[in-house]
């Protein structure tokens, strides 16, 4: 293992390589507060809500971020406040750095606080649709207002018949959901926040549920704590690689081709 | 412009009104049901879902194509029977358990449908056996499995699995979704992988050939 000047931390004896944390938005308040005291956190970059929504464009900005960081020759190792997120991570690698990516589907598991509570979760109510406060400010969750808002859109883009139609479409596909549940590490938590999430769920007929997460999983990725279990740490010239199973991803040479086979 | 090409850019903007005046039309005018669903409709399909696949198109405009379709279908249908025509080829398709997401799903059936495919559609968040126990009972030729979350793929390859222990040997498995690739079809055992609902059509012809 290759030698590496750390920090000190107060509550730690061992030394934490100098770190950079690359996080989605959805998570930055979470993640300032936790990596408020610690000292070997010397930069966090953000990315805005939503790349996921297209993975070939997460996948582009991620890389220009970690180049971006890695020009810092006082950074050691990067983190990334990112799941798996559509694949939009995989081929994401670092040149010099150490890349540390969680095992998790999304930030859902590091709201949760792990990848197993979150996979009983959904298994015993596959109808959750997720709220928590960065999503919340982040995009507009489903509800009347997002309802509103997609209606004149689609007037304005399709016309009328097809803008009814099309609401329909999207309607049927949040009937398939059956409740809202707000998860949060009680950062950035708000009772208004809260009543947003359970009004969201009584326009749409969903049951409400809150889930206060466990900061464990997140506190571990911002202080250095990398167990095999929880984390995948790739070496330089190493990418992440979906596997479809419980690990949820793996370590493989960037060069391999994971970009998308059409 | 030609009768087939204006019915094929009324199914490409999602114009339905246009679509069924033009197929009624088509159909008063004499010409052949199964020319006007491959020269009009399909086509007119086959261009929304080109321009899916190179981003100049996105799921609402494939909603209303396909609704379109489904519209100017309904009329054509009848014809096509009183013709003679049937589906060669039966497909049971569904969204794999845990993942309730069915526009994907939906639009594959459509195109499938449109391709003289007889669609068993069973709906989303569909256990294992459900396949299996369907594609017994249409004695189909093809299995269709969508996913769109990364956590409902391990679903996917627990559904190929129970297919090939159930002995369907017949039974050729496609899979798709926004999170599929051609590497984890293959890794899962999977016969075929469309990466969108335009590419659907030339695989399933290709599996069943």
């Amino acid at each position: 293992m290759q030698a590496l000047e750390g920090v000190m931390n107060d509550s730690s004896a061992q030394p934490v390589p100098r770190t950079a944390v690359i996080t989605c938005a959805v998570l930055e308040t979470e993640i300032e507060h936790f990596a408020r005291d610690l000292k070997h956190l010397v930069r966090v970059v953000k990315l805005e809500q939503g790349l996921h929504n297209v993975p070939d464009q997460l996948r582009v900005r991620l890389q220009q971020a970690v180049d971006q960081v890695e020009t810092d020759p006082a950074i050691e190792v990067i983190v990334l406040g990112y799941g798996l997120c559509s694949r939009g991570i995989e081929g994401v690698h670092a040149r010099r750095c150490r890349l540390v990516v969680p095992r998790a589907h999304d930030c859902i598991t590091l709201l949760l606080g792990s990848r197993h509570r979150y996979a009983e979760y959904v298994a015993a109510k596959p109808g959750t649709y997720w709220y928590s406060p960065g999503w919340n400010r982040h995009h507009i969750p489903p509800g009347p207002e997002r309802y509103n808002k997609l209606l004149e859109q689609y007037r304005q883009k399709y016309g009328e018949d097809n803008a009814e139609y099309l609401m329909q479409a999207e309607q049927s596909w949040f009937h398939t959901y059956n409740q809202a549940t707000y998860v949060h590490l009680t950062v950035g938590t708000t009772e208004r926040d809260k009543q947003y999430t359970r009004e969201c769920a009584q326009w749409l007929g969903w049951s409400y549920d809150e889930q206060v997460g466990d900061p464990a999983l997140l506190k571990a990725l911002l202080g250095g704590e990398w167990d095999t279990d929880r984390f995948l740490v790739l070496e330089p010239g190493q990418t992440v690689r979906m596997t479809a199973d419980q690990q949820i991803i793996q370590a493989v040479p960037a060069d391999t081709d994971v970009a998308r086979d059409t | 412009m030609s009768q087939m090409q204006a019915l094929c850019d009324a199914i490409q903007t999602g114009n339905r009104n246009e679509a069924k005046r033009l197929t009624q039309e088509a159909i008063d005018a004499g010409l052949n049901p199964q020319d006007i669903l491959d020269k009009g409709l399909v086509p007119g399909m086959y261009a929304i879902g080109e321009k899916f696949k190179r981003n100049e198109a996105f799921v609402p405009e494939m909603l209303i194509a396909a609704r379109a379709m489904k519209e100017a279908m309904a009329i054509l249908e009848p014809h096509l029977v009183k013709a003679g025509i049937q589906p060669k080829y039966r497909v049971v398709i569904g969204t794999v358990q845990g993942d309730l997401h069915d526009i994907g799903k939906n639009l594959v059936a459509m195109m499938w449908k449109g391709a003289n495919f007889g669609v068993i559609d069973l709906g989303t968040n569909v256990p294992p056996d459900k396949f299996v126990a369907a594609a017994r009972e249409h004695d189909a030729h093809i299995i269709g499995l969508s996913a769109l979350l990364t956590t409902t793929m391990p679903a996917m390859k627990e559904t190929v699995a129970k297919v090939r222990a159930a002995g369907l040997d017949k039974v050729k498995v496609m899979v798709g979704g926004a999170p599929i690739t051609r590497e984890f079809a293959d890794e899962i055992g999977a016969d075929g992988f469309a990466p969108d609902a335009a590419t659907a059509v030339d695989v399933a012809l290709r599996l069943v050939a």
